[in-house]
């Protein structure tokens, strides 16, 4: 049996993972400080991904990196290819993943005791102490369930992946386009397999921030 | 060791303007909630920016909107404990106490102090626990102990015995007192408990409306608090507008009486106000009354009455004791009000 599916979805499921985690905390902690006006403007595009159709992202996406598109072809120039590579997966699930993990990260933020923060100030504390050691822990539950429903998300990314690297086994073939395909070709104990398989890998991350949260339980946040 | 405060903030339609000086010893701001008490601590901590105006600490400048001086709140060196005491909830006591010696970049002397604070604050055997695995009382010491470890210049408390049970409040109290004389240097304490700042602050500076009043000797203060709104901040039920009838006396036309009074009246006075408590069985300032009713409380009776020629309308008076037909108030217990208050 061909694992590859396997290994290159959690390969882009997991680096997509840590692009949308920085990236989702940093605009939400930016954000969240905007003025109204400018904040409610961002908040729509960046929440855009999660509303449309995976295929019509795929589209955008295929409008920004397309072989014959100004920033395809600057890309092109110095090496990089996200058309019908696995790089390119990383891309799509990251931008359909972004906004599951901005918007709980910035609801998180936005219930944090903002007194915390300012009483860190007047003891001295700097502002990235008070933001790695105080804020993102106090907000730790938040941020985590973000980034479990962005990997569950990027992990079963289809529409938008399929759009931009669709399916060519060994090279872009993921979980869920393998499903599909064979499926489509009537291999339905291929697809069982695969389909069994991201179960177990779903349950497997569940588990482990349940177990998390049970060994953190002491700190009441 | 001195904090001069001269400051305006406009904020969505309320005007803070606050006006103090605190030496040695504990301030209190007292005023009903919302009257601008938490904003002033805010701007002295540098959380909030005030639109214009000077904040000077032990000399040194610390806000300035014409030098254009804003000091970050890292820097001011100023204790601040909140009024839920704001203790990090993903840290222990001992790591909530190492964040307050985090000026001092010694490790050893760090730890030290540390060491040296949860001891004087009873907090041995606590150290690993987290502020949700702590009593409210253990809570504030913790809170405390945080601030007091940085050696800050100034140490400010919000509302230190809201989050307490009344029991607790008293016992801690006195340790509070304690612990601030020994910290020596000049204190602020905000209330809304006429109790607290009583017994807990050595001068006392009304607040009302975003504005301060009178900021006198804490005796001084609940003893001729100046203004209407003051009286009724310290606790003062019995007000009625009153006019200057003589070098000391007053005509009070609600009351339809005329009282004298020990202090000498101004042309500018608007009221007057007597305590429950100094209405008396005396000749001075006698006039006859008639009892509505009586209240019994804990440790004796609150009755309110009228005066017999009182005008129809006019609010009814308090007095704490037995209900007497005829009652007086010895001149000095007189307190004439030159203001109404803050802005309103």
């Amino acid at each position: 049996m061909d694992w590859y599916p396997l290994w290159n979805s959690l390969r882009i499921a997991g680096i997509s993972l840590v692009i949308v985690f920085f990236a989702g905390i940093f605009a939400a902690h930016y954000i969240a400080r905007l003025p109204r006006a400018i904040k409610g403007v961002l908040d729509v595009i960046l929440t855009l991904p999660m509303v449309l159709p995976p295929t019509v992202v795929g589209y955008f996406l295929l409008l920004i990196f397309g072989a014959k598109r100004p920033i395809g072809m600057l890309l092109e120039q110095i090496g990089i290819r996200f058309v019908m590579t696995w790089q390119g997966g990383v891309i799509a699930a990251a931008v359909v993943a972004f906004p599951l993990m901005y918007r709980t990260a910035r609801g998180a933020f936005e219930s944090f005791d903002k007194t915390l923060a300012y009483s860190a100030q007047t003891l001295g504390l700097s502002d990235a102490f008070i933001f790695w050691r105080i804020r993102l822990p106090c907000c730790r539950q938040g941020i985590l369930a973000g980034a479990v429903l962005a990997f569950a998300r990027a992990l079963g990314e289809y529409g938008a992946t399929s759009m931009l690297i669709g399916y060519t086994p060994g090279r872009t073939a993921t979980i869920s386009t393998s499903v599909y395909q064979y499926w489509r070709t009537n291999d339905e104990r291929s697809a069982l397999i695969w389909v069994l398989i991201n179960l177990a890998i779903s349950a497997a991350v569940l588990l482990a921030v349940n177990m998390l949260e049970k060994k953190n339980g002491r700190a009441k946040i | 060791m001195s904090l001069i405060v001269d400051i305006k903030k406009e904020h969505g339609g309320f005007a803070l303007r606050a006006a103090f000086e605190a030496k040695e010893g504990v301030a209190g701001l007292l005023g009903p909630s919302g009257s601008g008490k938490t904003m002033t601590l805010k701007c002295i901590a540098g959380i909030e920016r005030p639109d214009s105006g000077h904040i000077e600490l032990n000399g040194n400048t610390l806000f300035d909107s014409e030098k254009g001086i804003n000091i970050k709140p890292q820097l001011r060196q100023v204790g601040y404990m909140f009024q839920n005491y704001a203790l990090f909830p993903n840290m222990t006591v001992k790591q909530n106490m190492l964040c307050g010696a985090n000026r001092e970049r010694d490790r050893a002397k760090k730890k030290a102090l540390c060491e040296k604070y949860i001891k004087l604050l009873g907090l041995s055997g606590l150290e690993e626990r987290y502020p949700s695995e702590l009593s409210g009382g253990e809570q504030q010491r913790v809170a405390l102990g945080r601030i007091l470890v940085g050696r800050p210049k100034l140490i400010m408390l919000d509302e230190p015995f809201a989050a307490l049970d009344s029991h607790l409040r008293n016992r801690l109290l006195t340790e509070m007192k304690g612990l601030l004389k020994s910290f020596g240097g000049p204190a602020i304490a905000v209330t809304h408990s006429r109790e607290e700042a009583w017994s807990l602050c050595d001068t006392v500076a009304l607040m009302d409306g975003g504005q301060t009043l009178t900021h006198k000797e804490t005796m001084a203060v609940f003893g001729n608090p100046e203004t209407v709104k003051g009286a009724e901040i310290t606790g003062c039920r019995n007000i009625a507008p009153a006019k200057r009838a003589g070098e000391h006396s007053l005509y009070v036309p609600d009351w339809g009486i005329t009282l004298s009074c020990a202090a000498p009246v101004r042309e500018d006075v608007m009221a007057v106000g007597i305590h429950d408590r100094h209405f008396e069985d005396t000749e001075s300032n006698a006039f006859p009354v008639e009892i509505l009713d009586r209240r019994p409380d804990p440790f004796g009776e609150t009755v309110r009455f009228r005066y017999a020629c009182q005008r129809p309308g006019s609010p009814d008076l308090w007095r704490s004791g037995a209900p007497l037909h005829r009652l007086g108030v010895s001149p000095e217990k007189v307190m004439a009000l030159y203001q109404w208050g803050g802005n309103k």
